[in-house]
């Protein structure tokens, strides 16, 4: 009975990291949990096609083989669900952190995950796409009502040259004052470049 | 060229425009970019607003943005600086250089149409005629050392001769321009014309204006006539922009203006302007009235407050106005309403007796809301103590971003913190102030004064920034002159020395003109530069002042030594 | 909530209800049954022996109740005394020692048409009921940093009423910010915010 207090281990873990962050992939439990099923599966397949035994103690194999059962499908039940959790999680990174990744997150990730990762931004950026007759629109701007044209930001950290909508390039670098459009800036306070300063 | 229009010449260019101001770390520039700053966004012009502490860093950082302007504004740097040759931008980029130091370097006032200088012509100053700077060299020393002087005719002779005089005219006329070091108009104030000759000037413009004039005046770069001639524009500026305010009534009739309890919301919430007569004791209202009576220059000066005799006599003076030392040494709010309200009549009877005659001046005070009054110099020195904070985990640009901050109405808090932190900077000046005139540390070594602040000194890394260093070299001159006794310190300038902790191996000298004569024209920055290629020395002057310069420390001897032959 | 382990219900993915449903009863066989001695795993024989007591997880406990081969007694917390704190004053247990999933293996006890639990349903609510008030008062005043008495307080709550307390203070957070017309304010995203932070700290160890 070891093995599902270490199968509900797996679900323990997931709940107490912090809700946003995923930890680290826990390859040996999973595959611990697969083996247990198959041996499960494999003890009750044994049970069911032994015919050889009389009726009293085939009432009780039909019971044995209902409670392993059981069991194999309390453990699919936390596989699915951990996984799951999983997915949903990364889900809503991508509305957080953009299509790119920090190499913090990502480290994280199985190689499943990232190519599951990587189908759901191209279905978002392709559903974007179709939106607004054809031009495009992205959905994680804007988020809230936006009030001014032009803002006042400031910027967080070195990052170059950035070129606006109008072909200008604007030159951010860390603790300068900037007016800008809204619209090109929201992108870069997302992502913690810049700041909006309040007069 | 000069910009006599600044709405037409320069503010109509900039419409759908990006502008890049680079700012100067003084209270007056900040003042005047938090101006800017409402203006522009008033009109969406883009700007990008760096704050720039030396010649490198104005160097780096226009290398960094020179692709993506056309405009740049230069507040407060500059004038002084031959800005083409030290940035060597594109041809279409233009230059505007608002910046109160003088005199401005010839080759921006000649530079045409990239270089503009926003600055009255009568303001500039009296620049060279153009005919005495430049001359045309076609005829020029072509035939200068291929022929001996046998072979030349009279007449190449005669061409020779009037180029050599030329050329030393030249140089005697140069000397003498830059021969002193003096200040032009506030550049906060600059701008608050423009803005109301936008039609977009308000009471918080007019305070940024205010702060940036009474910087000029607290700092010894402007002396009293010319601020008795701001001071009459800034009453009737208060005065009109006061009024509309109290016009602005939606819902009863005319209430005077110290209705605040039933004035509408709104303008509860905006900030009121007044112009009074005020005690000049230094922040005395964010602090206790001992202390502050203490660190006021001419107060302590004129009491001596170093010797036990003169702490004494200051004692005397705060008994003969009835104000018990317990009370004095609490928190100024926290008095007797009732000393609190008369102290300035009590005072004004006394400025005779005890010779503070500069005790009870003008001054301007802003509120806003029922929480904050602040005096003009409050906020002057607050701003001023945030740009030179000598905290080490801040970053210079951020200590810039800060001290803006605490100029906008709604972060009065980050004011609050630069007021404290002017406190300690000005406990640290009497000091410093008081060592040395204890230990002797001032002596003559001929033609000037001079004081060497000691490496290790505990606050040495407050003096490092030039604005407290000028404060320490001010307040430390007058209390040498008030000590000493004899007539011949009046006319002498004083050097003072101390170790750069921001820049190690180096030290910052500051020179300040003597107590007779005029203090706010000042020679040292031209003698320094002098001094220094006498000893083949590389002197780097600040942006600040050009009074201030850096040198590496083991120089020092040689630059003295080079200093007096100067000056002599 | 499962009413058997064959069928899907609605909260067959959440995690809370999962961890919940492995919380382990006392279980006393009634009869004997070969071979499934791998259950228990203090025995080495490979039957089960009647009148044998267990630790069983509930969720299996379920499956021997459902076929009368097994009794169980309710778990700390759902028994007559224990009901009976709850009837007089529910605010002052602390419902996250009892089980951090008190309410949702509440909800599962009453499904299983126990003798007790239409009892249990009806402490359930009445549990919820006379807490709320405690919840809705911290969450809609409290300032916007926890202090040890808020944090005191919620360590006390169930997984369920910490949820709604979170989400009620979420709410106030926004009022206040509409208030202080922080709204127009954008910021950079939480989790990047928190990232950074972390980033930070790490680097501050180092």
């Amino acid at each position: 009975m070891n093995f599902i207090d270490r199968c509900v281990s797996l679900l323990k873990e997931l709940s107490s990291s912090k809700k946003d962050f995923l930890p680290v992939y826990n390859n040996e439990i999973v595959s611990e949990c697969i083996t247990t099923m198959k041996r499960l599966f494999e003890e009750n397949q044994k049970e069911a096609l032994d015919t050889s035994t009389d009726s009293a103690s085939s009432q009780d194999g039909f019971i044995v083989v209902k409670i392993r059962h059981s069991i194999l499908l309390f453990i699919k039940r936390c596989l699915i669900a951990y996984h799951h959790e999983r997915l949903n999680r990364l889900k809503k990174l991508r509305w957080e952190f953009g299509s790119e990744l920090p190499t913090e997150v990502s480290c994280n990730l199985t190689p499943k995950e990232i190519e599951w990762f990587a189908k759901y931004c191209s279905n978002l950026s392709d559903y974007m796409g179709r939106l607004n007759e054809g031009r495009g629109f992205d959905l994680t701007l804007n988020r809230t009502a936006p009030k001014r044209i032009f803002i006042q930001v400031r910027c967080l950290q070195d990052h170059g040259d950035h070129e606006l909508e109008d072909g200008t390039t604007v030159c951010l670098q860390k603790d300068n004052l900037y007016y800008l459009p809204f619209s090109q800036c929201e992108k870069l306070i997302h992502q913690g470049i810049i700041e909006q300063v309040s007069d | 060229m000069f910009i006599q229009d600044l709405g037409k010449e320069f503010y109509e260019l900039l419409y759908g425009q990006r502008i890049l101001v680079l700012v100067n770390y003084d209270v007056d520039a900040t003042c005047a970019a938090k101006l800017l700053s409402s203006l522009f966004r008033s009109d969406n012009i883009l700007f990008t607003i760096v704050p720039i502490l030396d010649a490198e860093d104005l160097f780096v950082t226009y290398t960094a943005h020179r692709a993506s302007v056309k405009y740049i504004l230069l507040i407060n740097i500059g004038a002084s600086l031959d800005i083409v040759e030290l940035l060597e931008p594109e041809d279409e980029q233009v230059f505007f250089i608002a910046d109160s130091h003088r005199p401005v370097d010839v080759y921006n006032a000649y530079r045409g149409n990239q270089v503009r200088l926003l600055m009255k012509n009568d303001d500039a100053g009296e620049i060279p005629s153009y005919e005495d700077l430049f001359r045309d060299s076609d005829d020029e020393d072509d035939d200068e050392g291929s022929q001996s002087i046998a072979g030349m005719t009279l007449e190449q002779l005669e061409k020779r001769q009037e180029r050599r005089t030329w050329n030393e005219k030249r140089l005697k006329i140069l000397s003498e321009y830059h021969e002193f070091n003096y200040y032009g108009e506030s550049v906060a104030w600059t701008f608050f014309n423009l803005a109301r000759k936008l039609g977009k000037d308000s009471n918080e413009l007019l305070w940024l204006a205010i702060v940036g004039i009474y910087d000029l005046r607290l700092t010894g770069r402007i002396d009293r006539n010319t601020f008795k001639g701001y001071l009459g524009q800034l009453k009737s500026h208060v005065k009109r922009l006061g009024d509309l305010k109290s016009n602005v009534n939606l819902f009863r009739e005319a209430t005077p203006i110290d209705d605040i309890f039933n004035a509408p919301a709104g303008r509860r919430s905006c900030i009121s302007v007044t112009h009074k007569k005020d005690l000049q004791l230094l922040l005395y209202r964010h602090w206790n009235l001992h202390d502050s009576l203490k660190h006021t220059m001419h107060v302590s000066c004129q009491f001596r407050v170093w010797h036990l005799r003169g702490y004494k006599r200051l004692l005397e003076f705060l008994a003969e106005l009835g104000i018990p030392l317990r009370q004095s040494k609490q928190k100024f709010a926290c008095m007797d309403l009732e000393l609190r309200k008369h102290i300035q009549e009590w005072v004004s009877d006394l400025t005779e007796k005890y010779g503070l005659s500069k005790i009870i001046d003008d001054t301007f005070e802003a509120s806003h809301g029922f929480k904050y009054k602040f005096v003009a110099s409050d906020v002057v020195y607050g701003v001023k103590a945030l740009l030179e904070s000598p905290n080490k985990e801040l970053s210079p640009k951020e200590k810039f971003m800060k001290a803006l901050d605490s100029l906008s109405w709604t972060k009065t808090d980050v004011l609050i913190e630069g007021i404290e932190l002017a406190k300690l900077q000005h406990s640290a000046i009497l000091k410093a102030v008081h060592d040395i005139i204890e230990m002797r540390a001032i002596e003559s070594a001929g033609p000037f004064l001079h004081t060497i602040i000691p490496e290790g000194a505990p606050d040495a890394k407050l003096f490092s920034y030039p604005g407290c260093l000028i404060a320490l070299a001010r307040f430390a001159l007058e209390a040498y002159v008030v000590s000493v006794r004899r007539k011949r310190v009046l006319d002498l300038p004083l050097i003072v020395v101390t170790p750069d902790v921001n820049t190690p191996g180096c030290s910052l000298a500051v020179g300040i003109p003597p107590v007779s004569q005029d203090p706010t024209k000042n020679l040292f920055g031209t003698a320094f530069i002098e001094a220094g290629k006498m000893i083949n020395c590389q002197i780097e002057v600040t942006l600040y002042d050009m009074c201030v310069v850096r040198f590496p420390s083991e120089e020092r001897s040689n630059l003295f030594e080079a200093l007096i032959i100067q000056l002599r | 909530m499962d009413s058997s382990a064959l069928t899907i219900s609605h909260d067959y993915l959440d995690i809370d209800s999962i961890i919940a449903v492995n919380t382990k009863v006392t279980t006393k066989m009634e009869s004997t049954v070969c071979k499934l001695g791998f259950i228990d795993p203090a025995c080495d024989s490979e039957n089960i022996v009647k009148n044998t007591k267990l630790e069983l997880p509930i969720w299996l406990t379920r499956e021997l109740y459902n076929d009368g081969l097994a009794t169980f007694e309710l778990p700390k917390g759902y028994n007559e005394s224990f009901r009976q704190v709850l009837e007089a004053d529910a605010n002052v247990v602390d419902l996250h020692r009892l089980g951090p999933n008190y309410y949702r293996l509440g909800q599962f006890l009453a499904a299983l048409n126990l003798p007790e639990s239409t009892a249990i349903a009806n402490c359930l609510v009445d549990t919820f009921y006379q807490r709320l008030r405690r919840i809705m008062d911290f969450s809609s005043n409290s300032p916007t940093s926890l202090t040890p008495e808020i944090g005191q307080f919620v360590g006390k709550l169930d997984n369920e009423e910490v949820k709604l307390f979170e989400e009620s203070r979420k709410a106030m957070e926004k009022f206040k910010a509409w208030e202080d017309r922080r709204i127009e304010k954008i910021l950079s995203n939480e989790l990047v915010t928190k990232l950074r932070k972390r980033k930070r700290a790490a680097m501050e160890l180092d």
